[in-house]
C-alpha cells in the first residue's frame, strides 16, 4: 500500500467517523490540552493501524479498538508525556469545540468519567450500541464477563441519574 | 433515567458534530510526530544489523588483504558477521510473529509485552556481545603499536557507548515493560469478578 492509499483511507475514516473518536477522547481526556494530545494520539495510532486492516470486522468496531486501546494506555501514562519535548507548536488547537454542550449529555460524561477505564470503555461501546460478542472482541474478554460488568454500569448509572 | 433514554442522548452526537477538527493542525503534528516514533525495535535491528554486518566485513577484508595473521581480529570479524546474521533471523520471527497477532485490546498488550521482552533480551545481549568486542578490540589495540592517547580515546569510546547502551535498556526498555504489565494486570484484574 503506497503512503498516498494509507493518507486517502485515513483522511475518509478520520471524516466518516470523527463523531466516535471524539467521544472517546471527551471521555478519557477532561481539558483541552489533554484532548488534543489524546486526540493526536488517537489519530496516529489510527494511521498506522491502516495497513493493518484485513476487513475481518466492520471499521468502526476495528477504530474503536485501536482508539480504545490508545485511550486506556494513554490514562495509564499517568500524565507523563515524552512528546512535551517535542518542538510542536500547541499554539493551534486541533479539536475546536463547535456546538453549544447539551446540559444531560454532559451529565452523561460526567459519570462516565468517574467510571474507571475499562469500565468506560464498555459503557461507551455500549451507549454506541454494541453487542457483547463484539465488546468480547474488542476487549479479549468472554462474553459472559462482559454481560456481568454490563449489567452493572447499566444499574449503576440509573441509579445515579435518580439522585441527581 | 432509564439506560434507554440515556442511549438516545448519546445518539444526538451522531448527527451534530461537537467539535471540528483543525486538518492543518493535526497534519502538521502527526507529521512531526511520525518522525519521531519510527519503530524503536526496528531501528535498533537494523541498526544492529547493519553496524556488525559491516563492521565484521571490513575487519576480516582488511586483515585478509594485509595478510596480517591476527587471529583475535579475524575472530571479532567473524562474530560480528554472524550476530549480524542471527539478529536478522530474530527480527524475520518478530514480523511473522506481529502478523500474527490477536486483534482484541487484551491480544495487543500482549503483544506489546512480548515486543519489550523481545527489546530487552536483544539489548541484553548485545551488552555481553559488546564487551566481549570491546575485550578483542582492546587486545589488539594494546598488541599493536599505537599511541597511549589512541588507546585512551578508543577505550574512552567504549566506556561510553557501554553507558548509553545500559541507561537505555533501564530508562525505556524496563519502564516500558513495568508500565505494559502494570495495565494487563488491571484489564485482568478487572474482569476476574
Amino acid at each position: 500500500m503506497t503512503e498516498n492509499e494509507i493518507n486517502h483511507i485515513f483522511q475518509t475514516w478520520l471524516k466518516q467517523h470523527k463523531a466516535l473518536l471524539f467521544k472517546i477522547v471527551r471521555s478519557y481526556a477532561f481539558n483541552e490540552e489533554d484532548r488534543d494530545d489524546l486526540f493526536q494520539e488517537i489519530a496516529i495510532q489510527v494511521w498506522r493501524s491502516v495497513t493493518s486492516f484485513k476487513q475481518q470486522s466492520a471499521v468502526t468496531t476495528w477504530l474503536y479498538r485501536v482508539a480504545l486501546n490508545t485511550a486506556i494506555k494513554w490514562t495509564a501514562k499517568e500524565r507523563k508525556h515524552q512528546d512535551r519535548h517535542e518542538s510542536i507548536d500547541v499554539s493551534q488547537h486541533i479539536i475546536e469545540s463547535h456546538q453549544p454542550p447539551d446540559d444531560r449529555l454532559a451529565w452523561l460524561y460526567e459519570e462516565i468519567a468517574q467510571l474507571n477505564e475499562v469500565d468506560r470503555s464498555l459503557t461507551l461501546l455500549l451507549l454506541d450500541g454494541f453487542s457483547y460478542k463484539e465488546m468480547s472482541k474488542i476487549l479479549g474478554i468472554s462474553e459472559s464477563n462482559v454481560g456481568v460488568k454490563i449489567n452493572r454500569i447499566k444499574k449503576h448509572l440509573t441509579t445515579k441519574s435518580e439522585k441527581s | 433515567m432509564e439506560f434507554k433514554e440515556m442511549k438516545k442522548i448519546w445518539d444526538t452526537q451522531n448527527d451534530e458534530a461537537l467539535y471540528v477538527i483543525n486538518e492543518d493542525a493535526l497534519h502538521r503534528r502527526i507529521k512531526a510526530k511520525k518522525m519521531g516514533t519510527k519503530s524503536r525495535t526496528s531501528f535498533s535491528e537494523v541498526l544492529l544489523i547493519a553496524s556488525n554486518l559491516c563492521a565484521g566485513g571490513v575487519v576480516i577484508i582488511s586483515h585478509l588483504l594485509k595478510n596480517s595473521g591476527n587471529v583475535a581480529a579475524l575472530t571479532m570479524g567473524a562474530m560480528m558477521m554472524f550476530v549480524g546474521v542471527y539478529i536478522l533471523f530474530l527480527r524475520w520471527q518478530r514480523i511473522k510473529r506481529d502478523q500474527q497477532t490477536d486483534v482484541s485490546i487484551l491480544g495487543d498488550l500482549e503483544n506489546a509485552i512480548e515486543n519489550i521482552n523481545y527489546r530487552i533480551k536483544l539489548s541484553q545481549s548485545m551488552i555481553w556481545f559488546c564487551l566481549i568486542v570491546i575485550a578483542l578490540t582492546m587486545f589488539t589495540v594494546l598488541n599493536s603499536d599505537q599511541s597511549v592517547f589512541n588507546i585512551v580515546l578508543i577505550s574512552a569510546f567504549f566506556i561510553v557507548g557501554f553507558i548509553m547502551s545500559r541507561w537505555e535498556h533501564k530508562r525505556f526498555n524496563l519502564g516500558k515493560k513495568k508500565q505494559l504489565l502494570d495495565l494487563k494486570e488491571k484489564l485482568i484484574n478487572e474482569f476476574e469478578m
